[in-house]
């Protein structure tokens, strides 16, 4: 474990080196600054770079710092460290996603840690993140099918399920939740399923007592993006197989 | 009265010229063959790693300790692993020619040599041989050894 957690090290190490390179000769890139802990004097510029050449810098920043994110998840995921935090590895994806926000590669990484977090909400925001860009992840949709799996199996064990406890102040938030995953996790089906309007009807209320009873943030910018690209991704979905039947029938 | 090119001033420009223009022939003369010879070590450096990597069978002392075997740098007179070399001359030839790099996946192939030396680590401390082999799984397990019980493999397609 020591051995691993040594080269790990000395790879996150590298792949930093290898950031500090391409800022300082195809540079300066501004997210690859900040990570590279550069300020600017320290660029050469002793070349006029091309556009075309930037272009490739930033794409090879862009993989760099998938794999620095990568590098970090492994070493949390293996708990390596006395106390292993996902910090490092969010923080490379998000430079990664600021870097090249059309590419759906490091969305789809930052769900891979929700998913081993067992985080099903964040899990599947990332995965739709990753879905509805411009170049989006070739494996997403395949991974929602599956995170959505894990929800409703969740939800039928009982550990998805809401336990009203008066207690505890984030409870109604917990619920709603709850239930807006296991609402997502049925509507991914793509067929019709008893109690659907019971179901929408909950999810709704607990929508509602949270808009009153708190101010706006994060998390309900979450739901709003869950549910817009949930419609497009059900959309495509939709298209693409009344393709591929048309063509069975050609 | 002096013809053009005998003006002295015009005299000393074409020279000035010629002479750039040898010397970026020159530049880029040497530039090729300095990558030729780089992309020849990188690519016998990666056949070596591989080789190193291919017996998944050797315990983990013997294939960690393969990698680690040093192989003296005659740039800088110490000793470096095959990785430490392989990244070194990927380095290289992306920092000095970042087009021909990424045409010829220099950057996906270091990575490659990456996760096989992580899965190697992983498949070894996980104690549950077979389990990590299969593409598109993402198995959590250093600690499943220690604990005496199976890894605990999440199925997701391909991280």
């Amino acid at each position: 474990m020591k051995q691993y957690l040594e080269y790990l090290k000395e790879s996150i190490r590298f792949y930093r080196e290898l950031i500090r390179g391409l800022n300082s000769n195809f540079g300066p890139i501004p997210e690859l600054q900040e990570v590279a802990q550069q300020s600017s004097d320290v660029i050469r510029s002793r070349q006029q770079v091309s556009l075309d050449l930037r272009q490739q810098a930033l794409l090879s920043g862009h993989q760099t710092l998938i794999y620095l994110g990568d590098l970090s998840r492994y070493r949390t995921a293996e708990k390596l460290d006395r106390n292993p935090v996902w910090g490092p590895a969010i923080g490379f994806y998000g430079l990664a996603a600021s870097l090249r926000p059309s590419s759906g590669l490091a969305f789809h990484q930052q769900s891979v840690i929700a998913f081993e977090e067992g985080d099903h909400l964040r899990a599947a925001y990332y995965l739709y993140r990753s879905i509805v860009v411009e170049e989006p992840h070739p494996n997403a949709i395949a991974n929602l099918e599956l995170e959505f799996k894990r929800a409703r199996k969740a939800w039928d064990s009982g550990e998805l399920r809401p336990r009203p406890n008066p207690q505890d102040p984030n409870g109604a938030r917990k619920a709603l939740l709850a239930w807006f995953v296991r609402l997502h996790s049925l509507l991914f089906q793509g067929h019709t399923f008893s109690g659907r309007d019971q179901l929408e009807a909950e999810v709704t209320s607990h929508l509602a007592t949270e808009l009153k009873g708190r101010a706006s943030d994060g998390v309900l910018l979450k739901l709003c993006f869950i549910n817009f690209a949930a419609q497009t991704t059900a959309a495509t979905r939709f298209q693409s197989k009344s393709i591929t039947c048309r063509c069975l029938h050609i | 009265m002096l013809h053009e090119a005998e003006e002295p001033g015009n005299t000393h420009v074409l020279w000035k010229t010629a002479i750039n223009s040898l010397r970026s022939k020159i530049i880029d003369a040497i530039t090729r063959g300095r990558h030729l010879r780089m992309g020849r070590k990188n690519n016998d450096l990666e056949k070596r790693l591989n080789e190193v990597l291919a017996d998944q069978s050797a315990p983990l002392e013997e294939a960690t300790g393969l990698l680690k075997k040093s192989v003296t740098c005659r740039t800088c007179k110490g000793s470096l692993t095959y990785i430490d070399r392989y990244r070194s001359a990927s380095e290289d030839i992306v920092l000095r020619d970042l087009p021909a790099a990424r045409s010829s996946n220099v950057e996906t192939r270091l990575w490659n040599a990456h996760s096989r030396i992580n899965l190697l680590y992983r498949k070894r401390l996980s104690k549950v041989s077979g389990a990590i082999i299969y593409h598109g799984y993402i198995v959590s397990c250093a600690r499943s050894s220690a604990r005496k019980r199976p890894a605990k493999m999440l199925k997701l397609a391909n991280s």
